[in-house]
């Protein structure tokens, strides 16, 4: 564990340290692919910030199932930020769906969109629903409760908290810091 | 008991004092320690929590690599001015976010952190996410300094300093006053110590002082007796010889009466030491008369050139119409005797006495009135102080053994004192010495003589009642008064005197001793001034209290030993009188 800790935190760091400044050129292949290895790295990160409901939750032993739905950028780089990681004493299980549909398993869920479903259509489906979603600004204008963007050379993420609140979902308060903006919720409005 | 358990609570007092300090400022230092220790701990436990609270709010800023958002965590810890230091790092112990203030770098790395250094607190935390340990914050704080914590006790020192100093004082105090309570009791010690020392001293000086009074006493009359004794030996032996010789049967005439005349001589003489012997005593019989010095002197000159020797010449400087004295005329040829006996005495090798009267006012004459004074001067060896002091004391004398008795001057003080006069001497050594008799001058004019008795012109006869109680005299006193030619009643006392008168018996003359048992020839001669106020009464005594003290009483006193022609003369006068 230790190991694997000290290999994601190696390679977070190669990501945020390579991560070159603004004006340099984002276009090439090797920043990019440091910037989904990076948004790779989050995902699961994101799990340890968030409270769902507890019957949204499995039974201890059981798999927490971490989903990207529709377009997957991540590729393998997602398996290497998911081995061994735990969301507290529940493993954590990769799916990849093309749909919402046999989502319900899903905690988090990365929304790519797709030719079938776009994301907007995707996000509308899991409204209300116990998970997470995350989106991305190079992925499209639809927005989930997390959404990546670059800002200042580094990969950095919107909450909405309104809508994680809609869920059911409670989101750490150290994450929302992090947050470049944050939609609060209804109560803190 | 209790002044033991005041000298024990005294013993113990200072160490008991000495131990309170010592327990306070023991107190003082373990209070002190365990502030001191309570306060880096709290300081430690205050770091402890400050890195709890740290790690806890960089925990998501740690796991998505977002330096900015711990800078701000770290950031926000600056407003406490005692962090020094603060430091977040990675799991791989890479220093992510910190600030050090001047003087206190941040270890580069979470391997680096060294012990914590003096006044400083050191705080290590780890950041855990998930029970996942993902970072480690280090926290550095100053410990206040000694100085600002000192300031903080400074009003417990200030208490503890105070109380020792107090206790220090009662200490040093107590102990004075121990010392002080020690010296008194020694003093007062050797106070009643010397005070029993003085009073045994003194008890010794007064039994010392007794004794020697006690020994000077039996001295003399050791001197006294020895030298009456000597002298009544001397004269007794040529009594006795002179009677044994008379009782020899063939003895002619001539020589007859010349052992009667020695007898007779003798007897004057030891009746003269006798007389002396009571003029000390200040309590012979006096007869004062008054007379004048000047005849008197003038009589008594020329026995004194055989009393001097030829070595000696006397000079006598008598005043014109010299005031008459009261006194006796027989005291007073002994005084005079007496001053120039001493003044031979005071010139072995010879010299001159100067025999002088005068009139005295009462100014000079030292509360006397009007007084005459005889002064015998002698151009002797003169006196020392310190024997003048003495020089009246009785039996007081600068001769040897025999050669005189102490009596001498002591006889003239008591002779002057007795009739109303004062006595001086002045003198020196080798200056010679004068000796002054000071005696009240009388209202009465002299008589013109009244020398040694003679006898009577006219010899009468009458009856004579003869009282005494001694045989012996009264057997010679009767051979006596017949011999003169009187007819002689005999009655051993008084009281068988006045039975014989009571009874009728017929007598013209009354001739009584004074001392007898029973009644006294005094009470005798009242009860027959009673019966027979006209019959003359003559007493007779060798020494008497009671006239010593009350005088004759009007009565004629013939002192004891008498001779034939002093009781021929006053018998005669008597019934002459009668």
């Amino acid at each position: 564990m230790r190991r694997r800790l000290s290999r994601a935190s190696v390679l977070l760091a190669a990501a945020l340290c390579m991560i070159p400044a603004p004006g340099h050129s984002m276009v090439g292949q090797q920043p990019r692919m440091l910037e989904l290895a990076v948004k790779a790295t989050f995902l699961p990160k994101f799990m340890a910030y968030v409270a769902w409901p507890p019957a949204a939750m499995p039974a201890p032993a059981a798999p927490v199932q971490l989903c990207v739905i529709g377009r997957d950028p991540f590729g393998a780089r997602l398996e290497q930020a998911i081995a061994g990681q735990r969301i507290e004493q529940h493993p954590l299980t990769l799916r990849r769906l093309e749909t919402t549909e046999g989502a319900n398993g899903c905690r988090l869920a990365f929304v790519g969109g797709s030719p079938n479903q776009s994301a907007e259509a995707a996000l509308r489906a899991l409204q209300g629903a116990p998970v997470l979603t995350v989106t991305d600004a190079r992925l499209g204008p639809a927005r989930g409760m997390v959404h990546f963007e670059l800002s200042g050379g580094r990969v950095r993420f919107h909450i909405d908290d309104a809508e994680a609140a809609s869920s059911d979902l409670a989101i750490s308060s150290r994450l929302l810091n992090l947050a470049l903006t944050v939609q609060l919720r209804e109560k803190q409005r | 008991m209790r002044r033991r358990l005041l000298i024990q609570r005294d013993k113990y007092g200072p160490i008991a004092i000495g131990g309170v300090a010592a327990l306070l400022l023991l107190a003082g230092f373990w209070i002190f320690a365990q502030g001191e220790r309570g306060y880096r701990a709290d300081r430690s436990r205050e770091g402890d929590i400050q890195a709890q609270i740290l790690a806890a709010s960089v925990v998501a800023a740690v796991d998505f690599g977002d330096r900015i958002a711990a800078k701000e965590a770290v950031d926000a810890l600056r407003v406490n001015p005692q962090l020094l230091a603060a430091g977040v790092y990675d799991d791989a112990g890479k220093l992510f976010a910190g600030y050090g203030r001047p003087g206190h770098s941040l270890p580069p790395a979470a391997a680096k952190i060294g012990a914590a250094p003096r006044n400083v607190t050191q705080s290590i935390m780890p950041i855990i996410r998930d029970r996942e340990r993902i970072g480690t914050v280090y926290l550095s704080n100053a410990v206040e300094p000694l100085s600002r914590r000192l300031s903080r006790y400074a009003m417990i020192g200030l208490l503890l300093f105070m109380a020792t100093l107090v206790l220090a004082v009662a200490a040093v105090a107590q102990a004075a006053l121990r010392r002080a309570n020690r010296e008194l009791a020694q003093q007062a010690r050797s106070l009643a110590e010397a005070n029993s020392e003085l009073q045994v001293q003194m008890d010794e000086r007064t039994r010392a002082e007794e004794q020697l009074r006690q020994a000077q006493k039996m001295q003399a009359l050791g001197q006294l007796t020895g030298g009456i004794a000597h002298d009544f030996n001397n004269m007794l032996t040529v009594i006795q010889g002179s009677a044994d010789i008379l009782r020899r049967p063939s003895l002619l005439d001539e020589k007859r009466v010349h052992f009667a005349s020695a007898i007779a001589e003798t007897a004057s003489r030891a009746a003269a030491l006798t007389s002396q012997l009571l003029a000390f005593a200040r309590r012979q019989p006096l007869s004062p008369v008054p007379l004048n010095l000047n005849a008197r002197i003038s009589e008594i000159a020329p026995l004194l050139a055989p009393l001097l020797g030829a070595m000696i010449k006397v000079h006598l400087d008598l005043a014109d119409e010299l005031d008459a004295v009261e006194v006796d005329p027989a005291q007073l040829e002994a005084a005079i005797l007496n001053v120039v006996a001493n003044a031979r005495d005071a010139m072995p090798e010879g010299g001159e006495v100067t025999i002088r009267t005068r009139n005295v006012s009462p100014e000079e004459s030292g509360g006397l009135g009007h007084a005459v004074m005889l002064s015998i001067k002698d151009s002797g060896t003169g006196f020392h102080p310190h024997i003048m002091e003495r020089a009246f004391e009785p039996f007081f004398t600068t001769k040897s053994v025999g050669k005189g008795t102490g009596l001498g001057l002591s006889q003239v003080y008591g002779f002057v004192t007795q009739s109303g006069g004062d006595i001086r001497i002045d003198s020196a050594p080798g200056k010679g010495a004068e000796v002054i008799l000071l005696l009240p001058a009388s209202e009465h004019e002299h008589s013109g003589d009244l020398g040694v008795p003679k006898a009577a012109a006219s010899r009468t006869s009458g009856r004579v009642l003869l009282v005494e109680d001694n045989p012996q005299v009264g057997a010679f006193a009767e051979t006596l008064l017949s011999e003169l030619g009187h007819q002689v009643i005999r009655a051993m006392n008084g009281l068988e005197a006045l039975k014989l008168i009571d009874e009728g018996m017929d007598y013209d003359l009354v001739f009584s001793d004074v001392v007898m048992p029973g009644m006294s020839g005094l009470e005798l001669a009242g009860e027959i001034k009673q019966r027979r106020p006209d019959v003359p009464i003559i007493l007779t005594t060798g020494y008497s209290d009671r006239i010593a003290e009350a005088g004759s009483q009007g009565h004629t006193i013939i002192p004891k030993p008498y001779r034939l022609e002093t009781i021929a003369d006053a018998v005669d006068r008597a019934l002459a009188t009668s």
